[in-house]
Order: C-alpha cells, then sequence, then structure tokens
C-alpha cells in the first residue's frame, strides 16, 4: 500500500503574465535549472580560467569549422591546402591565425586552470571526481593540439606522427590505431583529421558535460580557509566572463594579424629536423635522455600521478602552508619541467626515431 | 617554508643537471636507397643547416648504397666535399644537382617518364617535379620546400582588423575595471 507521500506528483506549470522573452523560453526549456549561485570570488581570473578555456573551445569550434572548408586532409594535398590557406584570402589566413592562437591559449588556460585547482585544494572531498574528470579534459585537450600539429603535414606536424607512431610499437596491441596496417587504404592523416574534429571534440564534450554537472553539484569552491561571505547570481558569473571571453578573442584576432602562424615545408619522411611545441618541450629533454620509450613512460606517469593526486593528499587542509610537502613536491614538478624545457629549447634538434618507415602516408 | 622550498629547488636543479648530463640521440637504421638518402640530407640542410653530423652520415651512406639509381653519385661525393669545407649553400645545391640528374632512370620511372628539370624542385610540393616519384595515394610527400612565413603586410584590411582586435581588449578591459567592486568579498 502506497502512502501519499510515495506517490508522484506532477509540478504545476509556472505561470508567466507579461514576463520577457527569457522566461518564456525558461518556461519551455527549463534553463534556469542549469544556473547555481556563484561565489563572489569566483568572478577573479583565477577563478575564471576554466570559464575562458571554454570560451577558446568555443573560438576553437568555430574558426576550426571554418577552416575545414578550405583544408585537404589527405597527404598529397595537405600542406599545400594549408600554404594556400595562409596565402589565399585575408579572411581564411585570419581564420587560420585564430584558430592557432587559440589553441595555444587553451592550453595555456587549462594548465593554468589545473595549477589553481592544486594550490587552492579545490580538488578535495568531495570533488575528487571532478579532478579525474579534469584530467581527462587536460588529455584530450593535448591531444586536440597534437593532432591538429600533424594536420599541417609540415616537417614539424609530420615528425610529431613519427613519434606517435613509434610510440604506438612500444604499446603494441594498444597502439594499433596507429599502425598504417590498422586501415591499410585511408591514411593515418585522415584518421587524425576524424580524430581531430568528431572523435576527440566529441570526448571533449562529454567530459565537459560530466565537468560542469559536477561543478553545479558541489558548488564552486571555496577560496583558502575562508568561508564565501556573498554569492552572485550566475547571469553575473556569465557576463563576467563575457568580459573575459572579448579580451580573449582581442588577442587572438590581434596575434592573427601580427603573427600569422608559420607554415613548414612539406615533410620528408626518415628525418628529425624540429622540436616539438612549447608545452611537449620538456619531453623533448626525456626523449634526448632516454629514447621515444621516454615519451610514452614520462607521459603515462605524469597523468597517473595527476589522476591520483586527491587520493594522495586527503587530508582536509586547503590553505597551502598546511599542505607544504604537496605544495613542495609540485614546485619541484614545475620547476623540473621549466628547467627541462628551457633545456630541449637550448639542445640543438636530434634524431630519435629516424630511419624508422611507417608507411604514414 | 623557505628551507622547503630552498629544497625544493635544490632537488630541481640535481634533476635537470642529470638530465642534462646524459643528452645522448637515439635513432633508428638509415634507409637502404641512396635516393631516400640523399633527399633526407638535403632536407635537413634546408632546414637545419647546423645538423651537418646528420648529413654527412647519410651522404656518406648513399656513396656506400647498394642501390644508388636516381642519383648522380659524382655529384654527391662533390657535396659532401663541400659540406666538409663548410660550404653548406654549396653543398645543398650540389645536392639537388645530385638528384636531378638529367635522363638518369629513377627507380618510379616505369610509372611516369619525364623530360629532365631545368629548375629545382617547387618549394611548396615536390612530387608534380618530372624527376621525382608520382605520389601513390599514402606516399609521403617528398619535399625540399621551404617555411612559408606570411607576415603583417599593414594592409587596410589588417589595420582595420586590429584595430577591432583593440577595441574588444579595451572594452573588455574598461567592463572587468568597472565592475572590480563585484569580485571582492
Amino acid at each position: 500500500m502506497t502512502t501519499r507521500n510515495e506517490l508522484w506528483q506532477p509540478k504545476p506549470p509556472k505561470t508567466h503574465s507579461g514576463e520577457g522573452v527569457w522566461q518564456a523560453i525558461d518556461e519551455r526549456l527549463g534553463l534556469s535549472e542549469l544556473t547555481y549561485p556563484v561565489p563572489r570570488h569566483a568572478n577573479t581570473l583565477a577563478y575564471s580560467l576554466g570559464g575562458i578555456s571554454v570560451i577558446g573551445f568555443l573560438v576553437l569550434i568555430v574558426s576550426g569549422i571554418l577552416l575545414a572548408q578550405y583544408y585537404a586532409p589527405v597527404p598529397q594535398f595537405a600542406n599545400e591546402s594549408v600554404r594556400a590557406i595562409m596565402q589565399g584570402g585575408l579572411f581564411e589566413r585570419i581564420v587560420r591565425g585564430v584558430h592557432y592562437w587559440a589553441a595555444q591559449v587553451v592550453v595555456l588556460a587549462v594548465l593554468l586552470h589545473m595549477l589553481r585547482v592544486f594550490f587552492t585544494a579545490s580538488f578535495k572531498r568531495p570533488r575528487e571526481a571532478n579532478w579525474v574528470v579534469g584530467i581527462g579534459l587536460l588529455a584530450t585537450t593535448i591531444g586536440l593540439f597534437f593532432t591538429g600539429t600533424v594536420l599541417k603535414w609540415d616537417q614539424e606536424g609530420f615528425e610529431a606522427l613519427e613519434h606517435n607512431v613509434a610510440i604506438g610499437e612500444l604499446l603494441g596491441g594498444l597502439g594499433h590505431w596507429f599502425a598504417h596496417a590498422f586501415a591499410e587504404n585511408v591514411p593515418i592523416l585522415i584518421r587524425l583529421y576524424i580524430a581531430h574534429i568528431s572523435i576527440l571534440p566529441g570526448l571533449l564534450l562529454v567530459l565537459l558535460a560530466a565537468h560542469f554537472w559536477l561543478v553545479k553539484r558541489h558548488g564552486i569552491s571555496a577560496r583558502g580557509a575562508r568561508p564565501a561571505t556573498g554569492y552572485l547570481l550566475f547571469s553575473s558569473h556569465l557576463k563576467h566572463l563575457g568580459k573575459y571571453g572579448l579580451i580573449l578573442i582581442g588577442i587572438v584576432l590581434a596575434l592573427a594579424v601580427l603573427l600569422p602562424p608559420v607554415v613548414g615545408p612539406a615533410p620528408v619522411e626518415g628525418i628529425e629536423v624540429t622540436k616539438p611545441p612549447w608545452m611537449f618541450l620538456p619531453l623533448f629533454a626525456f626523449e634526448n635522455w632516454i629514447g621515444v620509450a621516454g615519451l610514452l613512460w614520462v607521459s603515462v606517469v605524469s597523468f597517473l600521478l595527476l589522476a591520483l593526486v586527491p587520493f594522495i593528499d586527503r587530508s582536509p587542509e586547503l590553505l597551502p602552508a598546511r599542505r607544504r610537502a604537496m605544495i613542495a613536491a609540485a614546485i619541484v614538478v614545475l620547476l623540473a619541467l621549466a628547467g627541462l624545457g628551457l633545456l630541449a629549447y637550448l639542445t640543438p634538434a636530434a634524431e630519435h626515431v629516424g630511419g624508422l618507415w611507417h608507411g604514414l602516408g | 617554508m623557505r628551507g622547503t622550498m630552498s629544497r625544493a629547488v635544490v632537488l630541481t636543479a640535481l634533476l635537470v643537471a642529470g638530465l642534462a648530463s646524459g643528452v645522448l640521440a637515439h635513432k633508428g637504421k638509415l634507409p637502404e636507397d641512396a635516393l631516400t638518402l640523399v633527399r633526407q640530407a638535403s632536407a635537413l640542410l634546408a632546414q637545419n643547416p647546423a645538423m651537418t653530423a646528420e648529413v654527412k652520415e647519410r651522404l656518406e651512406a648513399a656513396l656506400k648504397s647498394k642501390r644508388p639509381q636516381g642519383v648522380d653519385l659524382p655529384a654527391v661525393a662533390a657535396a659532401l666535399r663541400a659540406l666538409n669545407a663548410k660550404d653548406t649553400v654549396g653543398a645543398r645545391r650540389l645536392l639537388l644537382a645530385a638528384l636531378t640528374p638529367a635522363g638518369t632512370p629513377t627507380p618510379r620511372q616505369s610509372v611516369r617518364r619525364a623530360p629532365a628539370p631545368t629548375e629545382p624542385p617547387s618549394a611548396s610540393i615536390a612530387p608534380t617535379t618530372p624527376e621525382q616519384p608520382v605520389p601513390r595515394p599514402g606516399d609521403v610527400v617528398m619535399s625540399l620546400g621551404e617555411p612559408l612565413r606570411v607576415g603583417f603586410a599593414r594592409s587596410t584590411a589588417e589595420t582595420v582588423i586590429l584595430s577591432i582586435a583593440l577595441a574588444l581588449i579595451g572594452l573588455g578591459l574598461t567592463w572587468l575595471w568597472r565592475s572590480s567592486g563585484e569580485v571582492q568579498p
């Protein structure tokens, strides 16, 4: 026998008389269900880095769709089509410049966002799962950056792919997707293009949805040990992010005009003359040290350690001064990465996978 | 906290120094045919002239190759001599000549026969040049190209776009400054 409390009761429809368009839309789509109160500190730059990354992703999606109209993802014409974009109309050149610079800004913003979350201990209970989702987002972002680098099909991109194929061989069956034998009639470039425009963005959207949902569920974390003193409407937070978005768009547009990205020469297989993009430079030092296997194992160990952070640092302390061991470890890692990056920047390009023939076209 | 920081910095310096001392190149086997070796050497010279050791290694391998088809070996030897004399520009010119010997059969000449070229290969995309193999689907495009750098030309359109970009930055900063009071707890 069911009691009255156990019976599902439909909510009565909200009645709006003479409200604006927003209420009319909200009544039908329930968008206000997605909002939540936001503490004041969420509008600071440090706490807006996640939102800035999302705005950057939106810029990348729009510019990427436009770029796809001019890009030929086949080995014979890929480099030529990128050159044509840069030598053609101003519109195409600006779109590619915006895409390139927005990608740099997004990677930087995502990394800084992760550091902010780490140093403010925002990953602690009950937000451990969201930290892990965030690490997944970081990996997907790097995957998008990597595949984008390869798509240029210049010497730098080709060498990046050669490294990935070499890593795929180290992984055996797990790396089969990167082998020519996976689909002999389809060049890897086309498969990476598919990954860049559909597989990875799809994964990113799923992870972003999970990330947002968990942020809404747990709320934006407190700043330090101080409890939040006042909350703002979600719309206020969105407006504030919009201001950062204007600055971001202005910066990438200015960089696209002033510093258009270079297109390297069409690739020659079997040589290594370039160095990786800036975020991979520390890995380049490891590669110099222990070979291609270094790239694989350092990456795997790094991401595993990152994912384990909430399970290692389990104390309830939020202040850095009370988390000395974790903060010191993070500083060691950051300084080491900076040092290795600088070392790789100063070290001449060296051959690591030269002569490995993969049939990458 | 300061002591912890100091220890962290020292540990980092030791780690980086340790890695720096171990800098070694790791590479696989070189290809066996002279044509590929000389193409690689030429591309290396074009893109990173400092990598002379790698270039010499390939040229020496090309001279000893059992598959010398498609390459003018005397020109390769001359390029190697030029490289030893630190004349990288001359070496590159000689390598281009070594790759374009008039009337010399190429490995895939059965696929396409064409007259000898009068100019070096195109900078942007090479496979269409007569002396080089016709690219099959899946072939890696071989090119002796140069990077393409497009700069700010100060055209009217570019100036307008740049002005819009700066206006967006200014607008965003102004709005942020005006609402800075909302952020303070």
